[in-house]
């Protein structure tokens, strides 16, 4: 096995998407397959590889219908104006996406298949919406005998395709309550507006200038849904986003965003022979199954496995990226894996940065490698839950 | 809810009202019937009883569209932007009402009536029905939304190409694009619209979701509407150059498209209000509202025309085999003859030729053609096999001996009543039918090729032609799918000599010096097909030269062949035919045939005429005073006395650009006044050919126009 590192990456803003008020998205007039083209030749540009070294490129997306259909990839690297000897491939790992881009990327690096590979992820969620409306529009069409047949109904698909019944019933088997995820919430918010402040993420947001609705074009350089200024008290007035008298509101949730995320990944002798000083090397990936109807719960598994496989403990990771789909996902994860909160999402989560899904996987990683670099700790490990039942994770080590 | 309308009947079902539309003869959508439509639907909504409305129609239109001859009248821009916009509103309160209102599209729903249909919350389409946006047809654009509506439905390519091209699509093409969200059999049509408002009602299907507005999935992204209009705008300048109507679609919706519908729309309404103005549109709905009056003369007016169930064909050529075509396709009894087997054999092979392309585009199938001809088609070498038909239309060869020979005996195989039509394209008439004992039977029906495609039909009345036979053959023309012009017998009757008048010109403007190519290129960018010399070898180079003659020996010496005419002829080089005409056709480009150019640089060098540089616009003046004095002659003359005829004429039998309204209408445009001048000028440089007209002369002299104004 090589040794795999990550040498690049490099994100758009995240903006708040709203598939019944599309204007008020900062990126409403752009596509998701767009904004991955922008991120594309920057990095390689930044890395000053060039794109013909490239040796596979894979994209993460967790709605790959109408427009984010792209090719089996190819799309975004014709839209950069790539070569077209790259090879491309599309994954659909629903929240998890992006981060099975860089397990596979990993893969093809460690076992040598290929010396450097980038990743990307993307997901426009004004665009191309989740569930009904993109349901009602035609572009996904789930097995109704799943939904119906007596031989199915143990799935309980009408809570496993909901993410925000999922999420309630995850809580419902904790003892965390409405005001331990409204306070998670609100360090998100707050952990996330500092480091907007301190002008930390400016180091991975690539500026786009955004058309806007109204015909002026915007340089978008920030994640869209922070809100520093949202308050304990407000998040407890939010009505229940799914179901009444559910628990889970749009405040404890991550918002719906939109957003492209890009990686390079190469072999350690690559980095080497180029000259490029890595920002992590990948340790271990885990990949793990769970009841969908408790999706959230994902995480704890996968993270697991990846930890036996390089024999580490929970306690031995410095820094954790748990995506923030629901504040119960994370508050769940340091639970059950007895993680110091403190640090967790040291930057702020998903609730806060945003939740692009398809995007999050390498946002994960690559904010997650950052902190290393900034904080100093060595061992990193980021994790998402996945709908449908799943969760991912990856442990990176700080290169020193 | 109120239910005593005049153009729409109510019919409650359960919690469902049913408003059937009414206003025949196609539904339009004039002024008053949009009130009523109105009232109706908000009457729906307010009637706490009603939770939803199906809209229908009756007959073959769900609604035709906007009342073209109310928009044909306006000349405000002012006074007709407030009315545009205000149709608009009424849709949009459609869309952003309190009740799902479904369209039960039983008919063709086009223009305005598709408009409609979009800003309802859900369409049932009846099965084979027509939808479209064919605005651009008469020069205007989609101007209640369409433009802004339709590609949130279909995508903006599908949407460019019906807005833009103007095309329908079936219900079934519909369907499949998601224009129409289910396809019922015409008597499920209601029943199912009516199911869906109970979904409606029942929550099932949410009213939110459905408003057309908000269907942001299919809305492109900034850079690709840009690029897609970009793409658009191209296709247009080539495929439709001098129309305004496409650019102005392609305007709104580049611009459109945003987030802010009721601000595009009101930019929709500034771009339709634009076209409806100009002149191109007027130019264009006058067409299309002539076209549906053309033959409709008033010395038929009352005159029942006889029926033709059966017809025969005489001469399988060229001619022959498209004019079977059409009448088999009109699903009319055929009896092709010919004057021995071999030939016939030939005639029909053509027959089935015609039919290649709509089989290779699936509009028929081989078996269909099969069965056809087994059942109308029967063939014959024998004359007297055609007694039963009720009209005989001959394509035999151009002589009159042969072609009087053949009347004289059908006279006696033939029931009286039968008509006798002949598409002869040079032969006086009136001489033709001297040898009949009835001439009032005979009439000409001038096809131009390829007979089944082209949409024109001259008929041509001789002498003594009848209005009984006039009446049947226009009737006939219809059946066909022809648009009938109708002229008296005169050498070249209108269109012949009407495009010798329109391309006449260039031979004395190459003669003066002007360059050739120049006259081509110019005539090309007024827009018509081709220019003179490319058109004469396509027809030849001969054939033209002999129709000249004819022309010269019948009208006189206003049609004396010129000098240069003359020397081109006797080059020996007739067009494409002979592989050299005013081009060299024999290598894999056309080039200048060398000796067609040596002859006109020995004429110019004869005559010590130095080439000469003109305008573009002296070689338009020069070429459409020709062809407008032309016309002027042929009314003085009594060949025709209907402008808009004459003009459609030229459009559907030549490719004169409808944009500019024909020939006629665009002597109105630039006044007869100077038209006379122009003429005037041009005789005394040129002579008699460009002597203006006495008509034209008066026209002028009174400030009147050949258009009632």
């Amino acid at each position: 096995m090589k040794d795999v590192v990550i040498t690049g990456y490099l994100r758009t803003a995240q903006s708040r998407s709203r598939p019944k008020d599309p204007a008020r998205d900062w990126f409403g007039k752009m596509r998701a397959d767009e904004l991955l083209a922008k991120l594309l030749p920057e990095l390689v540009k930044r890395q000053g590889i060039d794109p013909k070294e490239l040796d596979d490129f894979i994209v993460g997306c967790a709605t790959a219908v109408g427009e984010q259909w792209a090719y089996g990839g190819r799309f975004p690297i014709f839209l950069a104006n790539f070569p077209d000897t790259i090879p491309a491939k599309f994954v659909d790992q629903q929240c998890g996406s992006s981060m099975a881009a860089i397990h596979m990327a990993y893969l093809e690096v460690a076992s040598d298949n290929a010396d450097i590979v980038m990743v990307g992820g993307m997901e426009h969620m004004t665009r191309v919406p989740m569930g009904g409306m993109t349901s009602d529009s035609g572009m996904i069409a789930p097995n109704m005998a799943l939904f119906a047949a007596p031989e199915y109904l143990h799935w309980d698909m009408m809570t496993s395709i909901n993410m925000g019944l999922t999420a309630q019933k995850l809580l419902s088997q904790t003892d965390f309550t409405r005001e331990d995820m409204d306070k998670w919430a609100l360090r998100s918010h707050q952990l996330a507006a500092k480091a907007q402040e301190e002008g930390f993420f400016d180091g991975e947001i690539l500026p786009i200038e955004a058309p806007q609705a109204d015909g002026s074009v915007t340089t978008v350089n920030k994640d869209q849904a922070v809100r520093g200024d949202t308050t304990l008290e407000g998040l407890a007035q939010l009505r229940s986003a799914f179901k009444e008298g559910h628990q889970i509101t749009a405040g404890n949730s991550s918002p719906l965003n939109a957003a492209a995320t890009a990686m390079i990944l190469m072999s350690r002798e690559k980095a080497k022979e180029k000259g490029i000083k890595p920002l992590a090397a990948i340790r271990a990936i885990g990949f793990a199954g769970v009841d969908p109807t408790i999706m959230g719960s994902g995480p704890v598994p996968a993270s697991r496995k990846a930890l036996d496989k390089v024999g580490l403990q929970a306690t031995d990771v410095d820094y954790w990226e748990i995506n923030e789909a629901f504040c119960i996902v994370a508050l769940n994860c340091i639970k059950q894996l007895g993680i110091d909160p403190e640090r967790v999402n040291v930057m702020g989560g998903g609730t806060a940065i945003g939740h692009a899904l398809g995007a999050t996987g390498i946002r994960l990683v690559g904010t997650l490698a950052r902190i290393l670099n900034k904080k100093g700790g060595r061992y990193g490990c980021a994790n998402a839950c996945v709908g449908g039942g799943q969760g991912v994770a990856t442990i990176i080590e700080r290169e020193t | 809810m109120k239910t005593d309308f005049k153009t729409i009947k109510v019919d409650i079902q359960g919690a469902v009202a049913v408003l059937v539309m009414n206003n025949p003869p196609v539904n339009q959508l004039s002024e008053h019937f949009v009130l009523e439509l109105a009232e109706a639907i908000s009457s729906g909504f307010e009637d706490p009883q009603v939770k939803a409305v199906v809209l229908t129609g009756t007959g073959k239109n769900f609604i035709a569209g906007a009342d073209l001859t109310e928009i044909y009248k306006v000349k405000d821009k002012e006074y007709l932007l407030p009315r545009v916009k205000a149709n608009s509103a009424f849709l949009n309160r459609i869309e952003m009402g309190p009740k799902p209102v479904i369209a039960a599209i039983n008919g063709n729903a086009l223009g305005g009536g598709l408009e409609i249909a979009m800003a309802c919350h859900y369409r049932v389409a009846a099965k084979g029905v027509q939808l479209g946006q064919p605005e651009v047809m008469v020069g205007l654009i989609p101007g209640a939304g369409g433009t802004q509506r339709l590609p949130r439905l279909i995508g903006l390519p599908n949407a460019l190409e019906m807005i833009t091209v103007g095309r329908p699509i079936d219900a079934e093409k519909g369907y499949s694009r998601r224009l129409v969200d289910e396809v019922a059999d015409p008597e499920n049509l209601v029943p199912t619209a009516v199911a869906a408002a109970g979904r409606f009602i029942s929550g099932k299907i949410s009213l939110e979701s459905k408003r057309t507005r908000f269907r942001y999935n299919r809305l492109p992204s900034a850079a690709e509407l840009k690029a897609v209009s970009n793409g658009a705008k191209f296709m247009a300048m080539t495929k439709a150059k001098g129309y305004i109507a496409p650019f102005k679609a392609i305007d709104a919706i580049e611009k459109g498209l945003s987030f802010d519908m009721e601000a595009d729309i009101d930019r929709e309404a500034e771009l339709f209000s634009d076209c409806a103005v100009s002149d191109v549109a007027k130019n264009l709905i006058g067409i299309f509202l002539n076209t549906r009056s053309a033959g409709r003369l008033p010395r038929i007016e009352g005159i029942t025309p006889a029926p033709i169930k059966k017809v025969a064909m005489l001469g399988g050529g060229v001619m022959g085999s498209g004019i079977v075509n059409l009448l088999l396709s009109a699903g009319l009894d055929t009896v092709l003859w010919d004057i021995n087997q071999e030939a016939l054999n030939k005639g029909v092979a053509s027959v089935r030729k015609t039919y290649d392309y709509p089989i290779k585009k699936k509009k028929m199938t081989q078996e269909g053609l099969e069965s056809m001809l087994e059942k109308q088609l029967t063939t014959t070498t024998a004359l007297e096999d055609v007694r039963e038909v009720d009209l005989v239309i001959e394509a035999v060869l151009e002589n009159m001996q042969v072609k009087q020979d053949i009347w004289k005996q059908l006279e006696t195989i033939c029931k009286p009543e039968a008509v006798f039509a002949t598409n002869t394209s040079a032969l006086p008439i009136t001489e033709m039918a001297s040898v009949l004992k009835d001439p009032g039977r005979m009439i000409g029906l001038h096809f131009f090729n390829p007979a089944h495609r082209m949409q024109l039909l001259e008929v041509i009345c001789a002498q003594k032609t009848t209005d009984q036979t006039l009446a049947t053959c226009v009737a006939f023309a219809r059946t066909i799918k022809k648009i009938p012009i109708v002229v008296n017998d005169a050498p070249g009757f209108y269109v012949s000599r009407q495009l010798g008048g329109l391309f006449g010109g260039s031979v004395y403007l190459v003669a003066d010096g002007v360059d050739g190519n120049q006259i081509e290129r110019v005539m090309k960018d007024f827009g018509m097909p081709m220019g003179p010399a490319e058109l004469a070898d396509l027809t030849g180079i001969d054939i033209n030269y002999h129709v000249n003659r004819t022309f010269e020996q019948r009208l006189g010496e206003r049609y004396k062949i010129h000098p240069l005419t003359e020397a081109i002829y006797q080059t020996g080089c007739y067009g494409r035919k002979t592989k050299a005409g005013y081009m060299d056709y024999s290598g894999d480009r056309p080039i200048p045939n060398k000796k067609v150019v040596d002859v006109i640089q020995k004429y110019l060098k004869d005559n010590g005429v130095s080439p000469r540089k003109v305008s573009d616009e002296e070689i338009v003046d020069a070429m459409l005073a020709l062809a407008i004095n032309e016309a002027a002659l042929m009314i003085e003359e009594g060949v025709c006395d209907r402008p808009q005829d004459m003009d459609l004429a030229m459009i559907y039998g030549t490719g004169f650009p409808p944009y500019r309204g024909g020939i006629l209408r665009y002597a109105d445009k630039w006044g007869c006044a100077n038209v006379y001048k122009k003429l005037v000028e041009l005789e005394s440089r040129y002579g008699v050919r460009f002597k203006p007209s006495q008509l034209l002369k008066e026209t002028a002299d009174s400030g009147k126009t050949f258009y009632p104004q």
